[in-house]
């Protein structure tokens, strides 16, 4: 049965009607619509068609001619006529303003990167919805954080953060993490790089990972007491796919780091525990399999599962005749090491594989944590040897993060290669979805043009990162940097040829 | 029922004045004759409430200019001593079934496009573009001179009666459609109507030159209707304020049904507290001057009733149809959908009329509920032309209504409708 | 708290095992990293809550 109907002094767009039109046709009980509006050739070509008009029809009426079976099936199809053009592309999804909003169970996760005073406010609403939370916002006081960790642990709920910037949860990257492959181990991080270039590693070598839990860059002091890590490794203990734990931190509070290994110790899957700037006395006690840098965490866990040793980085005898190698470059004036880092565990790491392996290179930095280094002056100007973190507040105050945005680290880069004295440029590239599309292109020509210098990267990432890891590693290659395997590799190497530049 | 389904009911309705709307250009007929209760003696303004002494000179020049047109002052020192004397009823056009851009000067005789809205049986007064080179003239700029008592008899006498006669012909010109079709076109309908004018002159044109009447006098029509600026501006307000008006007295409804300011206050008038004005500071409007010589410092406080058409959700509610309005204030593509989308949050509905594809064609947002705007701390942009303190366009911009007014106005409805008494 | 029928029940316990439905709040470009991998993602149209005297406060309280 066909039939006309008329919605009264409503204009719309006649290419916008016919789209209409073809979308109603799609529906299997519609056997022809057509729309447009009150038009005297418009009305014509539906008696045509063999439609019956009602008289009163003005220009400025809208007409939804409809064929379909039963009376039912065209006041459904008028229906859903009316609620296409009332609804945009159709790709309308719901607007929500608020958590609370959510509807239940709708969604798993809260991914907050809001402001301080409004992000507690909006995860505890998430926790009431059983949600967990993953918080990229990092101005929360200690306090505060400590509140939000125990009613998250009371109700079952992942905290992870504030000031978390890594995570993979379910094989999704959160904030600016890697997508890295799934397998048996499971990574729980405090901070965000050292977390992400473990789980990267692994997947270097081979395995993977079944998650990433940040539990953000506070957890281990003494006011938080470590509540995350330790719900984590809980719930990783419980996960009958995880088979093996890491644990990636900084050095943080004594008694708290205590408490964590002695919780390892009460589990039954093995632990592989790295704090960074540790000593062995840290892990004596504990059944943790204690390492020093992020890449031995990453061997332990590959041995521990495979019971073979895992090939990654330089052997002794590669890395001293690379060092040798790179020392030709240094003529002239040529003397000092600069190494421009995006990541902060990246910049520690250095920091402290300096100070094991190049004890008399002395190095600058405009870190607050100078236990391994001297402080600069300004960190807008280099100074002898200097490493900077440029993930810091100095930078971070003046523009986009590094891992957004290259170009503040780009300036810099190109300030360096102007000093006559720089022979010896570090960079770390992170790779993500959530971060720089482009992260290293940027620096080739330069790097091209300026092939006196020499050059040590390291790249970040997963396979499963948009950026396209080997491709990067390759253009880095081509355009004469040294690509090592890992933040570790770089340092090491970097540091031998400070070595080297001593007379040792 | 409780108040809160109340509220929300009423607040429907009132919408529905403004998205089911059906306006029609009917007539061109002295204001004494279509605006109800205009009477002798009387002068119109734009914005709320204001007396003589407390007006803005722009204001003040506008009522004396009125006082020569009629004739009730042989010159401007008899015009202002008959003022002051209290002789002259002086009053908001809002408060009336009419409206004014600018200074919004309208007495008696001077000539008004009727708006017909035969969905809500209302009508609205607009005053007529007053041509290529007085541009605001009488009514928007309060000027009156040997020039402009020339034109607007001009147009009385010789421009509009072939317009009358077209409008008897073919019994009126829908509004609508040619608004909801200008706004697919890049207009938003405050700032810019381009696209609605070259719709209006694509179907009026024709209709002229079929009528009975010599060249010469069909082609000063013409030239009138094509030569001048923004010619369907008064239009659109005229529809907007129509709707508006159906929604004056609408019990519990929160709905904004004017904003106005007047050079020295702004004021909202809302639907369930008819003829109330709620008024703050009026805001100075942030955009771009037409030249470099201007500056804030020129720049007189918002004056005007053209607001009517946010009211009736176009404008700065519109922002997303036209990025190129919102671009002479430095705003990006991405920035223009967003005031859309932030309107979004203060609006009762959406009006199905104005389908907009920088918006993923959804809907515009339509009928500002004031407990929203108090809700999230959003007020309604408004668009519109910033005039200087001599008089004169001296650029186009934004501003935000007050927050006060919906403060004043939340707490007299509470007054009104509170069970807590 | 209800059982979610699907792997992701475990997450109480465990770990998820799939793609999480994430909420984001706050930076649009994490969002649309979250869309790009696929997930069920959306994010939160968020506007601070203003903050109006205590007699609005609590007439909005009345009337909305």
């Amino acid at each position: 049965m066909k039939k006309v109907f008329v919605v009264p002094n409503r204009y719309m767009d006649s290419v916008t009607l016919m789209g209409i039109a073809v979308r109603l046709q799609e529906r299997p009980e519609v056997h022809s619509a057509d729309c447009g509006m009150g038009t005297r050739q418009n009305m014509e070509l539906l008696r045509e068609e063999g439609y019956t008009l009602p008289e009163d029809i003005t220009k400025n009426d809208l007409m939804l001619a409809l064929e379909c079976d039963t009376e039912e099936q065209l006041k459904a199809a008028f229906d859903a006529g009316m609620s296409a053009m009332m609804s945009g592309s159709g790709n309308h999804e719901r607007v929500y303003h608020d958590v609370s909003e959510l509807e239940d169970h709708a969604y798993d996760v809260l991914q907050i990167s809001l402001p301080g005073k409004y992000a507690l406010k909006e995860a505890y609403k998430a926790v009431d919805k059983g949600m967990d939370v993953f918080m990229f916002t990092a101005d929360v006081s200690l306090e505060e954080e400590r509140a939000l960790k125990e009613y998250g642990r009371d109700r079952g709920c992942l905290i992870m953060g504030p000031d978390a910037g890594v995570g993979l949860l379910g094989g999704v990257a959160m904030a600016a993490g890697s997508i890295v492959r799934r397998g048996p181990i499971g990574v729980i991080g405090a901070s965000g790089s050292g977390s992400q270039e473990v789980a990267c590693l692994i997947e270097d070598m081979g395995s993977g990972v079944t998650c990433i839990l940040g539990t953000g860059g506070r957890d281990l002091k003494k006011q938080v007491g470590g509540i995350s890590m330790k719900a984590d490794m809980k719930r990783l203990e419980d996960d009958e796919d995880t088979k093996l734990i890491c644990l990636v931190s900084m050095l943080a509070d004594r008694e708290i780091m205590e408490e964590v290994l002695c919780e390892a110790d009460r589990l039954t899957k093995p632990v592989v525990a790295v704090f960074l700037g540790a000593d062995e006395a840290l892990y004596q006690r504990h059944r943790v399999v204690g390492t020093y840098n992020l890449q031995d965490a990453a061997k332990a866990c590959l041995r521990l599962l495979t019971g073979a040793e895992p090939k990654i980085g330089w052997s002794e005898e590669e890395l001293d005749r690379l060092a040798q190698e790179c020392l030709c470059h240094f003529i002239g004036e040529k003397k000092y090491f600069r190494g421009l880092y995006t990541g902060g565990t990246f910049a520690e790491e250095t920091l402290i594989t300096f100070r094991i392996q190049a004890p008399d290179t002395l190095v600058h930095t405009n870190r607050d944590n100078t236990r391994y280094a001297v402080r600069l002056k300004t960190h807008k100007q280099s100074e002898g040897h200097t490493l900077l973190d440029m993930g810091d507040l100095d930078f971070t105050a003046e523009a986009p993060h590094t891992v957004f945005d290259p170009a503040q680290r780009l300036q810099r880069f190109h300030q360096e290669q102007a000093d006559p004295e720089v022979g010896l440029i570090a960079m770390d590239i992170i790779l993500g979805p959530g971060v720089a599309p482009d992260p290293a292109s940027c620096y080739l020509p330069s790097m091209k043009e300026r092939s006196d210098i020499v050059y040590v990267c390291a790249v970040c990432g997963g396979e499963g990162d948009p950026q396209n890891k080997a491709l990067i590693k390759e253009k880095l290659r081509q355009a004469g940097a040294i690509v090592a395997d890992s933040n570790y590799e770089s340092a090491r190497l970097c540091a031998r040829i400070c070595q080297k530049l001593e007379g040792k | 029922m409780d108040v809160k389904q109340r509220i929300a009911e009423a607040n429907q309705q009132a919408a529905e004045c403004l998205t089911e709307n059906d306006p029609y250009w009917v007539d061109i007929r002295p204001a004494g004759e279509c605006v109800e209760g205009l009477e002798d003696h009387m002068i119109l303004h734009s914005g709320p409430p204001v007396n003589y002494e407390n007006m803005v000179m722009l204001h003040r020049r506008g009522m004396v200019s009125a006082m020569l047109f009629e004739g009730w002052a042989k010159d401007e020192k008899e015009a202002v001593e008959i003022i002051r004397s209290g002789e002259i009823k002086i009053d908001s056009a809002l408060n009336y079934n009419t409206v004014g851009a600018g200074t919004g000067i309208i007495t008696k005789s001077v000539a008004m496009n009727v708006i017909e809205d035969r969905r809500n049986h209302t009508t609205a007064a607009t005053f007529p573009a007053e041509g290529p080179v007085f541009q605001g003239g009488f009514c928007g700029w309060g000027l009156y001179n040997e020039g402009i008592a020339e034109n607007l008899r001009y147009m009385r006498e010789e421009l509009f009666p072939p317009m009358r006669e077209m409008l008897a012909k073919n019994g009126g010109i829908a509004i609508k459609p040619i608004l909801a079709e200008s706004m697919q076109m890049g207009d938003e309908n405050h700032t810019r109507q381009t696209a609605a004018d070259l719709l209006f002159d694509k179907q009026v044109l024709p209709e002229l030159f079929e009528l009975d009447l010599p060249k010469e006098q069909i082609m000063r029509t013409v030239k009138y209707i094509v030569e001048t600026p923004r010619f369907f501006h008064c239009y659109g307000q005229g529809a907007s304020r129509a709707a508006a008006i159906a929604a004056d007295g609408m019990e519990y409804s929160t709905m904004v049904t004017a904003v106005a300011g007047n050079g020295v206050e702004f004021g909202i008038k809302i639907a369930s507290l008819p003829g109330q004005w709620f008024t703050a500071e009026a805001p100075m409007m942030k955009g771009r001057y037409t030249s470099t010589k201007y500056t804030e410092k020129d720049q007189l406080p918002w004056i005007g009733d053209s607001c009517v058409v946010e009211v009736a959700g176009m404008g700065g509610i519109a922002a997303a149809a036209s990025p190129i309005v919102c671009n002479l204030r430095g705003m990006t593509l991405q920035e223009s959908i967003a005031q859309s989308r932030e309107m979004e949050n203060i609006c009762i509905t959406r009006n199905p009329n104005y389908v907009i594809p920088n918006l993923d064609f959804d809907c515009l947002p339509v009928g500002i509920d004031i407990r929203l705007v108090l809700k999230t701390g959003i007020c309604p942009a408004i668009h519109g032309g910033m005039f200087s303190y001599e008089g004169g366009l001296i650029g186009a911009g934004m501003a935000r209504v007050p927050m006060e007014c919906f403060q004043k106005a939340m707490k007299a409805f509470a007054a009104k409708y509170s069970d807590r008494k | 708290m209800d059982q979610k029928p699907d792997t992701n029940a475990e997450k109480k316990t465990g770990i998820y095992k799939d793609k999480p439905a994430v909420a984001n709040l706050g930076i649009m470009l994490f969002y649309q990293a979250l869309a790009d991998q696929g997930c069920k993602c959306v994010q939160i149209n968020w506007i601070p809550e203003y903050k109006q005297s205590e007699e609005i406060g609590e007439l909005l309280d009345e009337f909305l």
